[in-house]
């Protein structure tokens, strides 16, 4: 009995237990001063994920392929709040003198960078192997300020499978979530215009 | 010998020390198979009072299109839980409540889309 027990709790701390929650720590956010001239841009991000919200980005598995856990972004910072001061930095470096929508900005926007988190979230499929997988949607559009008139619209997709993984730990979380964001903000530094169009 | 008989005739003979465990749980391993043979037969049917077949049609189809739109590109990986969660939510705002029934399903309940071919197939065909 007591070796099973033995057994069962080696096997969780090396597997890194399917049970509670990961934390993911991302890289710094990306900085850029505001610069002197350019169009005033106002950046907004919505979540509008269904099944995830606020810092969760990805569920945790057990070998019957229930959800038994969650992955989260550290220090519990929303995924929204995050893209927000990476699109920020994003939009400065293409020429605009942004910031983020609220608080509101001192000087009133031109353009409002709207961005819909539609999907990101890192995953397990179960079979004779585990197979991790990610998947990130982002639409992302420029508004003009004042008449609310569409300017320029793209959807970025990016995803990610890291097949054969005999036991998930924790720094396959680690790396899955962050790759993920990176190569979203990456697909999003080359889809945002450095000019209005208009 | 009278009594002994009735003894005997009784419906529920007496039995030896832990024959009547013993039996219990051949009946509940019989009645365990016959739930997991019956239980394939059972499959997730959409329920909606007062609703047509055309009409889940017609729901059906723009939910798919709708769940689809929030998720471009390929249909496959992580994408097709996605969708799929997408438009079992866009069918329940509807109205419509999942459920397993056995075949034949009661009057009023439609299949849905339940497959990754199934949905890889609506996702790419026009209302």
């Amino acid at each position: 009995m007591g070796r099973l027990l033995l057994v069962v709790m080696v096997s969780l701390a090396v597997g890194g237990c399917a049970l509670g929650t990961n934390h993911v720590v991302l890289p710094a956010a990306l900085t850029q001063e505001m610069p002197a001239t350019g169009d005033l841009l106002a950046v907004r991000v919505k979540d509008s994920r269904t099944d995830l919200s606020g810092a969760q980005v990805g569920f945790k598995r057990n070998g019957w392929g229930a959800k038994t856990g969650s992955v989260e972004l550290a220090n519990n910072e929303s995924l929204a709040h995050r893209l927000g001061l990476d699109l920020l930095a994003i939009s400065r470096v293409k020429g605009f003198r942004a910031s983020m929508s609220e608080p509101a900005p001192l000087e009133p926007a031109e353009v409002i960078l709207d961005t819909d988190i539609s999907t990101f979230l890192v995953d397990a499929k179960i079979g004779w192997t585990i197979t991790l997988e990610s998947l990130a949607v982002v639409k992302v559009a420029m508004v003009d300020a004042r008449t609310r008139q569409p300017l320029w619209s793209d959807v970025v997709r990016v995803d990610g499978r890291k097949p054969d993984v005999y036991v998930v730990v924790a720094s396959d979380y680690q790396q899955m979530v962050e790759d993920l964001y990176a190569r979203l903000v990456s697909a999003l530094r080359a889809a945002v215009p450095a000019v209005v169009p208009r | 010998m009278l009594d002994s008989y009735r003894r005997s005739a009784r419906p529920f003979p007496r039995l030896y020390p832990g024959e009547a465990m013993r039996r219990s749980g051949r009946v509940l391993l019989l009645a365990a198979i016959l739930a997991a043979a019956l239980g394939g037969c059972a499959r997730y049917y959409w329920m909606k009072a007062g609703s047509t077949a055309e009409q889940f049609d017609r729901d059906s189809r723009e939910c798919v299109l709708e769940a689809k739109s929030t998720v471009p590109g390929p249909v496959s990986g992580l994408a097709v839980d996605v969708i799929d969660q997408r438009y079992r939510t866009c069918l329940a705002g509807r109205g419509y409540v999942r459920e397993k029934q056995f075949d034949p399903p009661a009057a009023g309940s439609y299949r849905g889309i339940e497959s990754e071919e199934e949905l890889a197939a609506s996702a790419v065909s026009k209302p």
